[in-house]
């Protein structure tokens, strides 16, 4: 199986290389039957990269611990489940399965679009391979996951236990879908830079792509703060650690490129920002892999120290290089054909919603790389931590809410003062009577107040938005709003799909501004003891101890009652994993629509049964997962394939 | 000499700075308020119920119930080497139970929060603290993010006054709210604005673009349509679906009217037969 795994990615590697020359000779000669050639190769490179991650599948499921990388990252009692999710555990395997997902969005790729012209494809499959050779090389000659050890040991040393979670097996894929997601149309924006193709085709091939990545990788995102929550113990599921950072620097910038995108397919503007804009994505991503892998900046997720963040310095200065000389190399034919007819218009809003949001992008850049630049420069370590984002990112959130309740009603083109006073004086009117209720309720912390007051708004815009095509559709083809209301998404669904996207955000704000009210508590009881806390008592009846083959478990059983009913039995726990010799706390959740109920293990006594326990009461947390699901949803709608009018000729 | 920058500018400019100028005073004044008052999770951390929940149960009570524990866990990153940057507040391993130990032996022997952290900073370095006195290069922390964000704003500024000027060079109207058409196209070398304007498409929106009626297209097809009513011009407006009537046709006299839209003084009353008409050109596909 090393041998049939090892020999596979050493295939793919010439099947890659293979494809790459293949699609430069298609371009340069212009010949399609190159090109054919070139898109059976991509097809090859992802048969056999398939075949080398088969083969580290079929390794963790068997058991196969001669193989180091499964060694390392599996043993015996792992449920089947984990074996599979261990193949991103680790560097190597995670490298290889980058590299698996690169040659599947590539083959993807050649097959969507077989029937587009070498000019354009060509430079796109060629710039695909290139990135999919590179993940591949450092695969086998920096990371090796098919390395096998000396000896044949009876049994592996385990997963990490922080990785022992259902949310890794789904958020590490999720994320790298996300980040990989966004190649596809880099790989379209390097093709049109090269081939000179510089009108809409481009941008239209890579709109699908862009917003598959966007919404994995915003998923990937939602995942890994899930994970955060379940499984860190730190009471929150966002902490701008370096890792985190990482992916949602790209996120970000690629949210903007989406925005932007859409002026140039209307207006033929922007062509220059929507190149930088998708280069500055793809390579943020890089960065973030970058950073992760280099072990540059320490992060509580981050891979061990190696050398693959030599190879991927390297590769992240190539591609700024190559990027930065294609725009200069074509900057006379990216010039706009339209200009912008008004300051007060949707392309201005999106404009500045760009600023917003790369804005942010780079107070998260620049704030996550300062400490190493203030350790190069005086020799001193510093950190950044949470406060420190929060009091840009918060800002700037609100600032991007405000713009999404804008963009979505002031017209394209230009709108007047008296025009903008009609269109928004009922979303504004709805603020202000949310903030004033709010108020008479007692809420006066400032960034709630802010934060729910531009969330009613956006929904109104979005309301009145959707009341407007409604009642267009009702007026025009005679329909029941029902009717019209399903039928918008019929046609509709570009829009509309996106102004689901817009509430699903507003959700997730709610979630954000709950963190504002964010009680936390801590006591040691003893055995019978009650600890009351807001209307919940908290009655601690001991500790239970579980024991597995690899794991101790100790819990401590905790009553909750709710106004003096009994609402839940919490049972955190501390887990040791005697193979890995490490310790893991198992929060227990009370979690409801208004509000969790966080609880913690943090120390016992187990002569006198005495524990510690930390208490996080976080309003509206489950907002912020369930505007996740909802903006992922909107993100397929957009995807749907639209119904074409039929114009007559 | 003259002093170029203290003519006064177009009325247009104005207000182009006026906007630019706000979003910019926002965004600064907002990154000021959070600079200077308590971040969010500060202030959330500040309510902490830490002390409430202690005096509400039945638990043992704090040694030191000035000193807000939470408060300083959130200040201070994690002392442990192993478990990388992250803050105290949230960690249980055992380099921050001894250091959340340590913060409440320093309270107990009489230090308030201030003393705490100057002691725990003179332990471990200032990387211990979660966010770095604001001196020195640290400053850069905060002021390389707010210059990026200003200059961004200077130069999105900058490209809308080029626009601007690009506009109204090609022979377009006045931004914002003034009257007029604005054509879209390149501009032939050499003719003037006027005739440009007779001879160039005027309608960026094509049929294929209108699809289903949504809202926001109506009020694109609305303000075209407004725009020709208001302000005739001589010329053949262009229509992508050639053989269909282009949006201008729809504001001519109708058999249901019989009077031009420009005739009707009301404007929610011309937006109602525009959008009537619209509806009706719509249902004819």
């Amino acid at each position: 199986m090393i041998e049939l795994g090892y020999y596979s990615m050493c295939a793919a590697l010439g099947c890659g290389a293979l494809a790459m020359v293949l699609a430069v000779l298609a371009y340069r000669g212009r010949r399609e039957d190159l090109h054919d050639s070139a898109r059976h190769a991509v097809w090859g490179t992802a048969f056999f990269t398939s075949l080398a991650c088969a083969g580290i599948v079929y390794a963790f499921v068997v058991g196969d611990y001669q193989m180091e990388y499964v060694w390392g990252n599996s043993d015996r009692d792992m449920p089947l489940f984990f074996k599979l999710g261990a193949l991103w555990g680790g560097q190597s395997g995670s490298l290889l399965f980058w590299g698996w997902l690169v040659s599947m969005y590539s083959a993807l790729v050649a097959l969507r679009h077989r029937r587009d012209g070498v000019t354009l494809m060509g430079p796109v499959l060629a710039t695909l391979m290139v990135v999919q050779v590179f993940f591949l090389a450092i695969v086998i000659f920096g990371s090796d996951p098919f390395r096998r050890a000396d000896f044949i040991p009876p049994d592996g040393v385990g997963l990490n236990p922080l990785l022992q979670h259902p949310a890794m097996v789904i958020h590490p894929p999720c994320l790298y879908l996300g980040m990989i997601g966004f190649t596809v149309p880099f790989a379209f924006a390097v093709g049109a830079l090269i081939s000179g193709q510089l009108d809409n085709a481009w941008l239209k091939k890579a709109r699908m792509w862009a917003i598959v990545g966007w919404i994995f990788l915003g998923a990937g995102n939602v995942l890994g703060g899930w994970w955060a929550y379940l499984e860190l113990g730190w009471g929150g599921y966002w902490a701008w650690d370096p890792v985190e950072n990482a992916s949602f620097m790209p996120w970000l910038a690629g949210t903007a490129y989406i925005h932007s995108a859409m002026i140039q397919e209307r207006k033929q503007m922007l062509k220059i920002w929507n190149m930088v804009l998708i280069l500055t994505t793809f390579i943020l991503t890089i960065f973030g892999t970058f950073i992760t892998r280099s072990g540059l900046i320490s992060s509580v997720h981050s891979f061990a120290q190696s050398n693959i963040g030599y190879y991927f310095g390297a590769f992240l200065i190539l591609t700024i290089v190559v990027s930065a000389g294609l725009l200069i190399w074509r900057r006379n034919d990216l010039k706009s054909e339209n200009h912008l007819d008004s300051y007060l218009s949707r392309e201005s809003a999106f404009l500045f919603g760009n600023l917003i949001l790369l804005g942010g992008a780079f107070a998260v850049l620049y704030g996550t790389v300062h400490p190493m630049f203030a350790e190069m420069v005086t020799g001193k370590r510093i950190s950044l931590g949470p406060p420190f984002f929060n009091q840009f990112m918060i800002p700037i959130g609100l600032g991007i809410l405000l713009l999404m309740g804008i963009g979505p009603l002031i017209p394209w083109r230009r709108a007047s003062w008296s025009a903008l006073g009609r269109i928004f004086s009922v979303p504004v009117g709805l603020m202000v009577g949310a903030v004033l209720v709010l108020l008479a309720f007692g809420v006066v912390h400032s960034y709630a107040l802010v934060t729910f007051g531009l969330c009613v708004f956006v929904t109104g815009t979005v309301l009145i938005e959707f009341w407007r095509g409604i009642r267009a559709r009702m007026s025009a083809h005679g329909e029941n709003p029902v009717l019209a209301f399903f039928r918008l998404f019929g046609k509709g669904q570009r829009r509309y799909g996106g102004y689901i996207v817009h509430i699903g955000v507003v959700i997730i704000f709610i979630g954000f501004a709950g963190a504002a009210f964010t009680q936390e508590a801590e006591t040691t009881l003893a055995r019978g003891e009650t600890w009351s806390f807001r209307n919940y008592d908290l009655t601690y009846r001991g500790l239970h101890y579980e024991r597995t083959p690899s794991v101790e478990k100790v819990a401590a059983d905790v009553l909750l009652r709710e106004n003096d009913v009994d609402v839940a039995v919490m049972m955190p726990r501390k887990d040791w994993y005697m193979k890995n010799k490490q310790l893991a706390s198992e929060v227990a959740i009370h979690a409801t629509v208004g509000s969790d109920l966080y609880l913690i293990l943090a120390t016992i006594d187990e002569e006198t049964e005495r524990a510690s326990l930390k208490l996080y009461w976080n309003p509206l947390v489950s907002w912020y997962w369930i505007g996740a699901i909802v903006m992922v949803l909107g993100g397929v709608l957009v995807l749907l394939p639209t119904r074409r009018r039929k114009v007559a000729a | 000499m003259s002093i170029k920058f203290l003519k006064p500018l177009p009325a247009c400019r104005l207000r182009v700075s006026a906007w630019v100028g706000c979003v910019a005073l926002v965004g600064v004044a907002a990154l000021c308020l959070s600079w200077m008052g308590p971040a969010w999770s500060q202030s959330a951390e500040s309510s902490s119920a830490l002390a409430q929940g202690q005096e509400q149960g039945r638990a043992e009570a704090q040694p030191s119930p000035q000193v807000d524990f939470a408060k300083l866990e959130a200040a201070l990153m994690n002392p442990c080497e192993n478990c990388g940057g992250k803050p105290l507040s949230g960690s249980y391993c055992g380099g921050a139970t001894e250091a959340k130990t340590k913060m409440r032996r320093y309270a107990a022997e009489g230090q308030n929060e201030e003393q705490i952290v100057a002691s725990f900073v003179a332990e471990y370095g200032e990387w211990i603290l979660a966010v770095p006195e604001k001196t020195g290069f640290n400053v850069l922390a905060w002021a390389v993010p707010i210059g990026a964000l200003l200059v961004g704003g200077g130069l999105l500024s900058g490209f809308l006054r080029q626009s601007n000027r690009a506009r109204v060079a090609a022979g377009g109207s006045a931004p914002a709210g003034g009257a007029g058409s604005v054509p879209s196209g390149g501009s032939a070398p050499g003719s003037s604005p006027r005739s440009e304007t007779a001879d160039r498409p005027r309608l960026n929106l094509r049929r294929e673009d209108i699809g289903d009626p949504g809202p926001a297209v109506i009020e694109d097809f609305l303000a075209d349509i407004e725009d020709e009513d208001t302000h005739p011009q001589p010329g053949q407006v262009q229509s992508a679906a050639a053989g269909r009537p282009s949006g201008s046709d729809l504001s001519r006299p109708s058999a249901s009217t019989g009077s031009p839209v420009a005739d009707v003084a009301d404007p929610d009353e011309r937006r109602h037969i525009l959008r009537e008409r619209l509806a009706r050109e719509l249902e004819d596909d």
